[in-house]
Parts: C-alpha cells; sequence; structure tokens
C-alpha cells in the first residue's frame, strides 16, 4: 500500500495535473491508464475498457446496477473516482466464475433471480459481498446487504429464492 | 417465497447465461467505429413560446459534428402512436419540461452535453396549466388546436338516477391516484448506425420493432424498407419504451453525421421527458340493495394526459371499460375525460388504467361492505359475474369461471390464521382482499394483427420468429416451452428470432399481456402444416408412411423405432425446399361493437397483510398471496416473475411511489427521491398461486401474466389499512401524515 | 497482462493525498478556501453534481491511518472514532460491537455500498447526517486539527456556535465508553419515505440516564437528519430532569417536544408531521423505558 501511495503521490505532483496514472487489477488483469484523477470508475470501465457487464442507471449512488467489489468490497463504480482506486484489486462481474459458472450465477438461473438482466450483475456483486461475510445468512442479511440494489422486475422473489438455496446449502455444509 | 407451481418445465431461460455472466449487450452497451454521441436540449419552461433558437455557438465548438433542430427534421416532425402530435423538435412552442428543441451530435457525451448549454432559446413563458382541472375552465388556454381534451370515453347501461333511489345503501367516494414511473433499470438509448444505401439500422429499445420503423419513416422522410429497427434485448420497459424516446434524434443526427450516433439517457433525462402512468381522479358513486347487490354504479374519470396524445385515449378507454369490474351491474354510468396539462407525458404503463379504476371499483365494494356490515367476500360474490355472462360492457366475451375461481381461492386463504405479530402497544395489525378482471390484447376496434413464422433452418434449427421484444418478461422462455411442448423437439433444435425487423414476422406489439397467447395460438394454427411438410419430405426421402413419422428431439422418428430418428433435422434441413409455415391473424375480439371491449380475460386476487405504526402513520406489508386465473402455465418461473414483480410495483404504487410534479416542473428527478420498493420493502411470506383451468373446451390457451399482478394488491393493501386502525385512504400513495392525522383523531395514542 | 490507453482530455481538481494529519492541515494551509478535505465522497460528488462548486484541490484523508481508528481508553473512559472510519465498520470492528445504538445508527445509513465508502466524519461534516442527532445525545466532543492548535469542543457547541465552514480538520469524535451502564438508556430511530436507502424525514436520538430510585439526572433528545436543523432539545430536558421517570404527565412531554422543535419541510413531507412523529417517537421511547407500556417481549430496542 505504501509504494502505491507514493506513486499516486508522485504522479499527482509531477504531471500536469491534469491527468495522471491509474494503476489498476480488474478481474486479476493489471491496467495502466492515463486519466483524469477524478474520471468516475464506471466509465472508465464501460467506456475505456469495454467492460460492459458493469451497468449505469442512475448514476448517484442509488440503484447499485454499477456495483463491483473494491478489495472485497462491495462499492458503487458511479460514486468512485480514479484516484480513488490507484493500487486497488477489482471484481466485476466479468471476473465473477470461470471456466464454471460461480454458484450466485448459477443459483440466479435456476431460481429466477432476474428478468430483464439490467440489475443482475450489480445484485450478483452484492450476494457475493453478502457472502463472504456470512455464508448462511438470515432474511435480516439478506435484506440489509441487498438494500442497495434496486430490481423492477422480479419484486426481489427469485432473488430471495436464490441467496436463500446458497444459505440453505452452505448451513448443509457446516454441518 | 413459494408457489404452487410445480416446475414442470424447469429450464433455464434462452438469455439466462448470458444475463448471469454479464455477458448480454444491451443496445445501450453497443459501440461502433467512429460513433458519435448525442444529447437532447429539453425545455427550460413547462410552458412557452419558442421566440429564438440559436446554435451557432454550439456549432463552434471543436469536436461538435452537428446541432440539429426542427428545421433539420426532412419528414414529418412529429410521433405518436395513436395520434402523431408530439414535436420531435418544437417550433415554436413548449408544453413539458421535456420537450426537445435540438440535438446535438459530439465527440463525446461531456462534449454534447457542453454543447448544449452554447445553444441559446428565447422562451416566453406561457400559463402552466398544471391539473385537469386548471386545464377544463372555460377561459383556459389551450394547449393544443382543437383544446385541452384529449379524448372522452363512456359507458351506460340501464339507469343510474332512478337505481340510487332504490338504493338501501349508497357510497360516494373520489380515489386520486398518482404518476407513477416506470423505473426500468436501463434508461433510454441505444445507437443509430447509417447504412451504405442511405438508410439506417437502429439498435434502440421498443415494444414494437414495426411501429418504430413506421414512424421513423415519416419523421425521417425515407421508405421504411431502408430502416431496420434490432430492439431486443431490453433492461426492463412495462409500457414505458412503447412510444418513441431517443430514436428521432439518434436518427436524423446519425444521417446528418453520417456517421454512428449512440444516445443514452441519463436517469434525469430520462425522468425528464419520459411517459408516465396517468395520474387520475376517479369518483364513484355506488348503491346496493340490502342484501349487498349493486343497482347503481356511476362513475367519473379524469386523467392527467400531459402535454401530448401518445396512447391517452386507449387507456382511458380501458379504465372505463373496466369500471364495472368482475361485477354484474345492472344500471352502470362511466364517464371519462383525458385532458391535457403541462404536467409531463401520461402514457401507456403496465396495468393500462386498470390499476386505477380497479381501486376505485374494489374500494367501493369494501366501504359498502362496511355500511352494511357485511363480509367484504360475501359482498363481491354476491355480484360477481358467471361463466357465461357478459363482459363488463354487456358484449359477449370468452366464456370464463376466472372470477369465480379466484375468489373462492381467496377466501380460503383468508380463512388462514394471519401470522403471529409481535404484540406492540404501537402497532397495528391488518388483513385486506380485493379482486380484479383485466382484459387480454388491444380490444374492439383497434388493429391488433398477430401472427408468426416457423421453418427448418439452413442449419437444420426449427426457427420460430415472432415480432415481439424481449424486455426482460421472459418471452424466449414462453417460445421456447410452448415450441418444444407443440412441436415435439429438444431443446437444442429450437432456434428463436425476435427483435430485429429485417427477419421476424409481423406480430404486433408486445403489450396488452398479448405475447403469450400469441405464441400458443400461432403454434396452434402453424404445427400441423409445418408438421405435415416436414414428414412429408422425410416421406418422399425415406418412403416411410407419413403417418408412422412425427418430430421429436433431433429429428424425425418413426414409430415403434425408438433408438434414433430416421432423419435428423440437419439432414432434412439440406434437402427440403418447402419448410417454412406463415400465420397472420387477428388477436381474439369480442364480436359487439363496442369501443376497446376485449374478449380474453384474466383475473387476479391478493390477500395482504400489512403493519400499522401508530407512532409515525407508516404502513408495511407483512405477507402477500396472489391468486390468478389466466390458463395453462407455460413458463412457471416467468409466471411467478410477472406477478410478483408486477406485485411489488403496484406495492411501490400504493406506499411510496409518485412522480410528483409542482408548477410543472418535476420534484423527483433521480432514484433518490423518487422511491421505487427495494428488498426492506418487500414481504418475504410472499406466494403465488395459479389457477390453471379453463372452461372447458375453451380454444385460446394461456393468457398473458403481465399486467394481471400489479391491479389488485393496490386496493388489498388499502382495505387492510382499514382494518388495522380503522381509516379509508382514497389517495394514493397512502400518506402517513394521513394516517397519523386518523391515528390522532381516534384517539390511539394517549399523549397526543 | 497490461493494458496501456490514452488519455482522456478533461479538467479536474488536483488531487492531494497526505498520509499525515500534519500534511493535510499544511495543504489545507497552503491553497485555504481553494482546498477541500475530501474522504468517501460519497455526499460531496453529489453535492458537486448538483452545483456544489468543486474546489481546485482535493485533500484526500483516504490516506491517512490514524483518522481511522476506533480507540477505548479505559481509563479515561473515553470511545474515541476517527474521523475518517467507514460507516459499515459496525459491522467489523471488534470496539464498536457493544455500543449497538452506535451500529444501529450506522446500518440506517444508505446501504452497503455506500457504507464501505462514506465516512463517520464525513456524515458529521455534511451537516444533514443521520449521526448528528446520535452524537448530540450522547454528548460527543469533536477532535479538531488546524495550522494553530488541536482542541476538543462540545458537539452541540460547536453546532451552534462555529460558522460550520471550518478551515480546521476533524479527526475524531470522542465518546464516554459508560454508554452501556445500568439506569441508562439510548436510543436512536430514523423515517424516511422508504424503510431504508433514503434520506431521513427524520432522526430521533436520545439518551436517558436514572438514579437508583428512578429519578431523571440525564435526558438528551435530539432531532436531526435530513434537512432538520439538528437541535438538542434543551427545554424538554429541563421539563424531565428530576422527576421520576413513572409518573411523567405524558402529555406534558409530548407538548414540550411540540413547542421546542421546528422541523423542516419538503415538497413531500409537512413540517408538521414531522413534528408529530419525532415527539411520538421520544415519547414512546421514554415511556417504554419507565413505564410497562411498551415492554415488548425480549426486545427492547423497538419503538
Amino acid at each position: 500500500m505504501d509504494v502505491n501511495n507514493t506513486a499516486l503521490h508522485n504522479d499527482l505532483a509531477i504531471e500536469d495535473q491534469q491527468t495522471f496514472t491509474l494503476n489498476i487489477m480488474i478481474n486479476g488483469d493489471k491496467y495502466i491508464l492515463k486519466t483524469s484523477p477524478t474520471e468516475k470508475l464506471v466509465n472508465i470501465l464501460r467506456d475505456e475498457l469495454q467492460l460492459v457487464g458493469t451497468k449505469i442507471s442512475c448514476g448517484i449512488g442509488r440503484c447499485g446496477a454499477c456495483s463491483i467489489l473494491v478489495d472485497g468490497a462491495l462499492v458503487n463504480s458511479c460514486l468512485l473516482m480514479a484516484y480513488q482506486v490507484n493500487g486497488k484489486s477489482i471484481t466485476t462481474i466479468e471476473g465473477m466464475g470461470g471456466v464454471s459458472l460461480d454458484e450466485i450465477q448459477e443459483a440466479f438461473l435456476l431460481e429466477g433471480g432476474f428478468q430483464c438482466g439490467y440489475c443482475t450483475p450489480g445484485m450478483i456483486l452484492a450476494v457475493k459481498y453478502l457472502l463472504s461475510m456470512q455464508p448462511n445468512p438470515t432474511e435480516e442479511d439478506i435484506k440489509e446487504a441487498l438494500s442497495g440494489n434496486l430490481c423492477r422486475c422480479t419484486g426481489y422473489g427469485g432473488i430471495i429464492r436464490a441467496v436463500q438455496s446458497l444459505a440453505n446449502k452452505h448451513s448443509k455444509n457446516i454441518v | 417465497m413459494k408457489s404452487n407451481l410445480i416446475e414442470k418445465k424447469d429450464r433455464i431461460r434462452p438469455d439466462g447465461l448470458s444475463k448471469v455472466t454479464g455477458d448480454l449487450k444491451y443496445l445501450t452497451d453497443l459501440t461502433f467505429p467512429n460513433m458519435l454521441y448525442g444529447k437532447v436540449l429539453r425545455s427550460k419552461y413547462p410552458h412557452a413560446k419558442i421566440l429564438s433558437i440559436n446554435t451557432e455557438k454550439a456549432e463552434s465548438i471543436p469536436g461538435v459534428e452537428a446541432v440539429i433542430t426542427h428545421k433539420d427534421v426532412p419528414g414529418m416532425n412529429r410521433f405518436g402512436i395513436i395520434i402523431a402530435d408530439q414535436p420531435v423538435f418544437c417550433e415554436d412552442r413548449v408544453r413539458y419540461i421535456g420537450d426537445a428543441i435540438a440535438a446535438v451530435a459530439a465527440e463525446s457525451f461531456e462534449l454534447a452535453e457542453e454543447a448544449l448549454k452554447h445553444i441559446e432559446v428565447v422562451y416566453e413563458e406561457l400559463p402552466i396549466l398544471d391539473s385537469p382541472d386548471k386545464a377544463l375552465e372555460s377561459d383556459a388556454i389551450r394547449l393544443h388546436p382543437a383544446g385541452n381534451i384529449c379524448s372522452r370515453s363512456s359507458f351506460r347501461n340501464g339507469d343510474v338516477q332512478q337505481a340510487f333511489e332504490e338504493c338501501v345503501a349508497i357510497v360516494e367516494e373520489t380515489y386520486e391516484l398518482p404518476r407513477q414511473l416506470h423505473g426500468y433499470m436501463e434508461t433510454e438509448g441505444g445507437v443509430v448506425v447509417p447504412e451504405d444505401d442511405g438508410g439506417i439500422t437502429v439498435y434502440a429499445a421498443t415494444q414494437h420493432g414495426f411501429k418504430d420503423r413506421f414512424q421513423i419513416s415519416r419523421i425521417l422522410g425515407i421508405p421504411e424498407s431502408m430502416i431496420r429497427i434490432v430492439s431486443s434485448p431490453i433492461g426492463g420497459s412495462f409500457g414505458g419504451k412503447d412510444e418513441q424516446n431517443i430514436q428521432p434524434y439518434a436518427s436524423l443526427l446519425a444521417l446528418a453525421t453520417k456517421k454512428p450516433v449512440k444516445i443514452h439517457n441519463t436517469r434525469e433525462e430520462s425522468i425528464r421527458a419520459s411517459i408516465k402512468r396517468h395520474p387520475m381522479k376517479i369518483t364513484v358513486k355506488t348503491g346496493t340493495d340490502a342484501t349487498g347487490k349493486i343497482l347503481a354504479h356511476q362513475v367519473k374519470i379524469i386523467a392527467d394526459k400531459g402535454a401530448y396524445t401518445t396512447l391517452g385515449p386507449a387507456v382511458l378507454d380501458f379504465a372505463v371499460e373496466h369500471a364495472a369490474g368482475p361485477y354484474m351491474i345492472p344500471n352502470i354510468e362511466t364517464e371519462g375525460v383525458s385532458v391535457y396539462t403541462n404536467n409531463g407525458v401520461s402514457g401507456e404503463f403496465r396495468g393500462f388504467g386498470g390499476n386505477q379504476i380497479t381501486f376505485a371499483l374494489e374500494g367501493q365494494m369494501d366501504r359498502l361492505a362496511e355500511v352494511l356490515k357485511m363480509d367484504p367476500i360475501e359482498i363481491r360474490k354476491k355480484n360477481l359475474r358467471t361463466t357465461y355472462d357478459l363482459g363488463p360492457m354487456g358484449h359477449r366475451i370468452a366464456p370464463t369461471d376466472g372470477a369465480a375461481l379466484v375468489l373462492e381461492k381467496v377466501q380460503e386463504l383468508s380463512k388462514l390464521p394471519n401470522k403471529d405479530y409481535k404484540e406492540s402497544p404501537w402497532k397495528r395489525y391488518g388483513t385486506g382482499i380485493a379482486i380484479t378482471m383485466h382484459g387480454g390484447g388491444l380490444g374492439f376496434g383497434r388493429l391488433d394483427s398477430a401472427g408468426g413464422r416457423i421453418s427448418l433452418n439452413k442449419q437444420g434449427e426449427i426457427e420460430i420468429s415472432f415480432g415481439f421484444e424481449e424486455c426482460g418478461q421472459g418471452l424466449l422462455s414462453v417460445i421456447e416451452n410452448l415450441v418444444i411442448e407443440e412441436i415435439g423437439c429438444s431443446q437444442q433444435d429450437v432456434k428463436i428470432v425476435i427483435g430485429d425487423t429485417s427477419v421476424v414476422s409481423l406480430s404486433g406489439s408486445s403489450t396488452a399481456s398479448r405475447g403469450t397467447s400469441i405464441v400458443w395460438q400461432s403454434l396452434q394454427k402453424m404445427k400441423g402444416p409445418f408438421k405435415e411438410k416436414i414428414c412429408k419430405y422425410v416421406s418422399d426421402t425415406t418412403s416411410i408412411h407419413e403417418e408412422e413419422l412425427y418430430l421429436g428431439p433431433n429429428g424425425i422418428w418413426q414409430v415403434g423405432k425408438d433408438d434414433a430418428p430416421c432423419m435428423t433435422y440437419k439432414e432434412c434441413a439440406e434437402g427440403i425446399v418447402d419448410q417454412t409455415v406463415l400465420t397472420s391473424f387477428h388477436f381474439p375480439v369480442t364480436p359487439d361493437a363496442v369501443n376497446g371491449g376485449h374478449f380474453l380475460y384474466t383475473f387476479g386476487g391478493v390477500k395482504v397483510e400489512v403493519e400499522v405504526d401508530l407512532l409515525t402513520g407508516k404502513v408495511k406489508i407483512l405477507a402477500l398471496d396472489h391468486v390468478v386465473s389466466a390458463g395453462p402455465v407455460v413458463s412457471p418461473k416467468g409466471y411467478i416473475g410477472q406477478i410478483e414483480g408486477g406485485g411489488v410495483m403496484s406495492l411501490g404504487y400504493t406506499l411510496m411511489e409518485e412522480v410528483k410534479m409542482i408548477d410543472g416542473q418535476l420534484a423527483t428527478t433521480n432514484f433518490d427521491a423518487y422511491l421505487m420498493p427495494n428488498i426492506v420493502d418487500v414481504p418475504f411470506d410472499t406466494n403465488v398461486h395459479a389457477i390453471e383451468d379453463l372452461v372447458e373446451g375453451d380454444p385460446y390457451g394461456p393468457r398473458g401474466v403481465g399486467e394481471i399482478g400489479t391491479i389488485a394488491i393496490i386496493p388489498a393493501v388499502v382495505k387492510a389499512v382499514h382494518d388495522a386502525i380503522g381509516c379509508w385512504v382514497s389517495k394514493l400513495p397512502i400518506s402517513s401524515e394521513e394516517i397519523l392525522e386518523n391515528i390522532e383523531s381516534k384517539g390511539m395514542l394517549t399523549w397526543m | 497482462m497490461v493494458n496501456q490507453i490514452e488519455p482522456l482530455i478533461s479538467s479536474s481538481p488536483i488531487i492531494w493525498a497526505p498520509t499525515t494529519i500534519e500534511e493535510a492541515i499544511e495543504r489545507k494551509k497552503e491553497f485555504g478556501s481553494e482546498a477541500e478535505f475530501v474522504s468517501g465522497s460519497t455526499l460531496l460528488q453529489l453535492q458537486w453534481k448538483n452545483g456544489r462548486k468543486v474546489p481546485k484541490n482535493i485533500i484526500s484523508l483516504e490516506q491517512i491511518p490514524t483518522l481511522k481508528q476506533i480507540q477505548i481508553d479505559e481509563d479515561k473512559r473515553i470511545l474515541s472514532i476517527g474521523a475518517s472510519t467507514l460507516l459499515s465498520s459496525y459491522k467489523t470492528d471488534p470496539n464498536l460491537k457493544d455500543f449497538t445504538v452506535i451500529c444501529e445508527a450506522l446500518q440506517s445509513i444508505a446501504a452497503p455500498a455506500v457504507r464501505n465508502r462514506g465516512t463517520i466524519g464525513g456524515n458529521i461534516m455534511g451537516g444533514v447526517g443521520d449521526l448528528i442527532p446520535l452524537f448530540l445525545a450522547l454528548k460527543a466532543k469533536l477532535l479538531f486539527h488546524d495550522e494553530q492548535e488541536t482542541k476538543l469542543v462540545d458537539f452541540w457547541n460547536w453546532l451552534q456556535h462555529s460558522q460550520k465552514k471550518t478551515a480546521a480538520l476533524l479527526s475524531a469524535i470522542q465518546l464516554t465508553s459508560d454508554l452501556v451502564r445500568t439506569n441508562s438508556y439510548s436510543f436512536y430511530k430514523k423515517i424516511g419515505r422508504r424503510e431504508t436507502f433514503t434520506a431521513a424525514i427524520l432522526t430521533v436520538a436520545g439518551r436517558i440516564s436514572w438514579d437508583e430510585d428512578g429519578v431523571i439526572e440525564e435526558a438528551n433528545l435530539a432531532l436531526g437528519g435530513g434537512d432538520n436543523q439538528p437541535l438538542l432539545l434543551e427545554n424538554t430536558a429541563y421539563h424531565l430532569i428530576g422527576k421520576k421517570g413513572d409518573v411523567l404527565d405524558w402529555k406534558g412531554v409530548y407538548t414540550s417536544i411540540l413547542s421546542e422543535i421546528s422541523p423542516a419541510e419538503d415538497a413531500f413531507v409537512s413540517a408538521n408531521y414531522r413534528r408529530k412523529v419525532a415527539a411520538n417517537l421520544m415519547v414512546a421511547a421514554l415511556q417504554r423505558e419507565f413505564t410497562s407500556i411498551g415492554c415488548g417481549e425480549g426486545d427492547t430496542d423497538e419503538i
């Protein structure tokens, strides 16, 4: 972290102070980008890097469509400026799963946790974050964890069933 | 949350994988080489004359490639599904804050945004008509040449005045319902790409590609054949993307610059310009005899149309038609008027006026039950339609016992004990029920053409095509499930083609709960001839008798030979010439000439449990049961999703949603102030009960369920609030302040 | 894989990322009103979007580790919460676990993704935060630093008397760590137009303590949230202190609260409604603590 701080410091002090060099890990790949330090991360992801799985809907952190993980923590990429993620490691929906689907993606498919799908990438990352903190979440945990992610299609029923199916699975594993 | 539907066809929806992986490219995700970014300048005022528009400064900004106004519209400078009265670009007058005046294409959104600031528009403000009442005053300024009345609609039967004299109980009430935002998560947007032949390809969401093609062709002044509309997938619509939104601007800019142009509304731009649910004020007087039998029902509907027509008249007609809902009322008089104002534009929205009118109707039933000291279910039973009764406007409809089945199920549910809620001196609990009847299809007097196409394509896939859109509702699953069921093939054999006017067949719009119905009916018409064509070819080639052949997984099978098909679809595709079957028909409609009258109806019922907080007046939904009668379930997950999702959308309408406008300006510009339900507002205890039975011999198959889940919940919640604290709410969204005033006046808090 | 991408053309503030409080103050001294302290910026970015002037210099506080500490000084009985502590810290920080009213309040602010960026200091300095009434009720002190001095100020006193646009840096919020003692009770309640993730219509908080005979010794009731001017209800406290909790004149308490507060009004909710709800919530909280009314089974936090 110290190295990154220094890097940030130096970049900002030395360059013309309009652009800076953003060092960032996205889904395991390292990127070095020249950008404005206050450019929104969601625009960098969608427009610069064509990682359009991250969606934009309200642009003010009130819907969760642009949710991503930064160093494992759920955040809204529309409320992050480039300088705030320098040296950080980011997971977007494109980084979920791999050869096979993540169990959350699987559960959303099986339980009908989506319809139009536009809130789905953000929702799946919010569930990922929830399960990373609490593998066997209660109803209250689920409500709290997903309260920042709006879905206009499902009425949340399928999403709730998807998360509960994972909670059940995990509680069996614990036993 | 659970449901009684057995997942008998538990297939993953065809677009599922790409949605959970984020791989699916929505039309707003697309980029093209040399693409420019477009922005639209919207009116500063809700009502004003435009004295001048000067675009020179904006044009001179480096990186700005086009600035266009009404002068740059080669064809008709208007759009609108029913009547084209909305200016693409206003010439000399603006009528709402979303009215477009100019558009810019530039190298980036930021630059386009900057350029908008340099377009100089000189306005002269005009009086703002911010309510239908104001617009109906005799000296009100006229918003359109013919005045401020967009449309009227009415229905009369019997003699209401005389019947009221015979009534023992009469209830009179005015119900007010707000403007609702569709709230699709993907805002309007897409890319228009100019083609070499002078035509364009429009990649933008709509609910009816061919209608967009028609409207855009009229604006551009080029033949429809030069316009291709690619319109799926869509990140939610709910009626909101049925009308033109950004398409005209991106199209004009693309032709002006000869480059692809992308427009993607920000949420603020979307809320400013988009259509909304009609606010309605409904005054109802209803009277019964001593037994609870309704003798007279008088309804006056005033709808706030906003500035332009779009589908307003049809929404009003729908509300008028459904004024009596599932009840047989001998004397009825319904009058509706839709009034132009400067309050945005109201248009199509899931439920289509049914939500508003049913709130009033069911509200009357509950109030009458109270006056008569009757059980709310009994009074409904007393007036309920039976299987062969005529429709709500005295017209013939497809026989249905859905109303009785739904009410019976609701009754059964309401006999179950409520959940054991925590005792608190500052909480009250209540239960409410309501039912509804909802027409599918566009109704009598509207061109409601339906159809589809099936063929064996060159790749050996059974290709099925409809002109419908996948807005998220699960159309693809419905098509896939029905093809597999009706043709007998496997999931891998099916290729679905939708959402592209260059390849799909005519099916009409993806609206009015008509999709499922039409897919099923089309297949009934096409499957015989299609199977025949295929089997004939196989028979000709293999000398196996046609009667012994049938279509199955992976190919054509011979009866009795179960190890492998006698010819695969791929083999068949290589030789077959005549392999396509088309169908085109009119959506089933009543034979009686009643304006907008429907023929196929679905029924819904809701039982809801609420908690009212005496300290704050806030209402919370604790448990929710949906009952739906809409024929066989085609796609269980899709069905549950439509009902649950529709229910929560209306839970929002009942408790918190309102696009508030003050003096024609928005009080809510984004999701910080326009509040839609989040997961905390939703009862985990939600159940969907599907009644799949249809009247014996019903030839129309499964009905669509896109809207039916959004209706009955609204009055049911209000009844539950009454059950909890004894006050009737007649204005939505339910005001905590009004509830608290009731709590205070009833002395429910000792210190107040 | 390393991807090189060309820069965007845009103008932007200069970002400074000090790693110590001293350095941050130094920057502020250098640029004065041309600079702003910024942490998670979850609120500031919205304000910038809505027309608040974007400063020429952003002094990011995110790299200063000392601002993120939560400490309990057992001897002095002080809980010190660093200003850059994330709103989500109630989930992870063992020092906060016992202070349930603080955890409750933190959980009521925004949603997880915002709480993972927004800070406690930002919530207070933003002027509209839900923590303001809570910390008023808890008699918090704020630790400020500027080029001249480091000073500990009484929060309520500071709210009333300082011009809030201060050049000083808030480093920590200090509370008594005796919050959870017997014969005392703290409450917090936020009301919005939606259950969660919404601006407050109002937020109330309170802390009451009493002696062995049930005579009220301390009654800090506070109102705030959203556009409401934060207020510590001193008149009502005066009304309550010295009285026995079980024989209070509830109508009198209610009336006292009503007359002391004047909440904001907007397009959706009237001031009158807010006033009544605030009073109801406070009376209910007191009643539940001092009478048998409202002592629901087990759950003592539900108002």
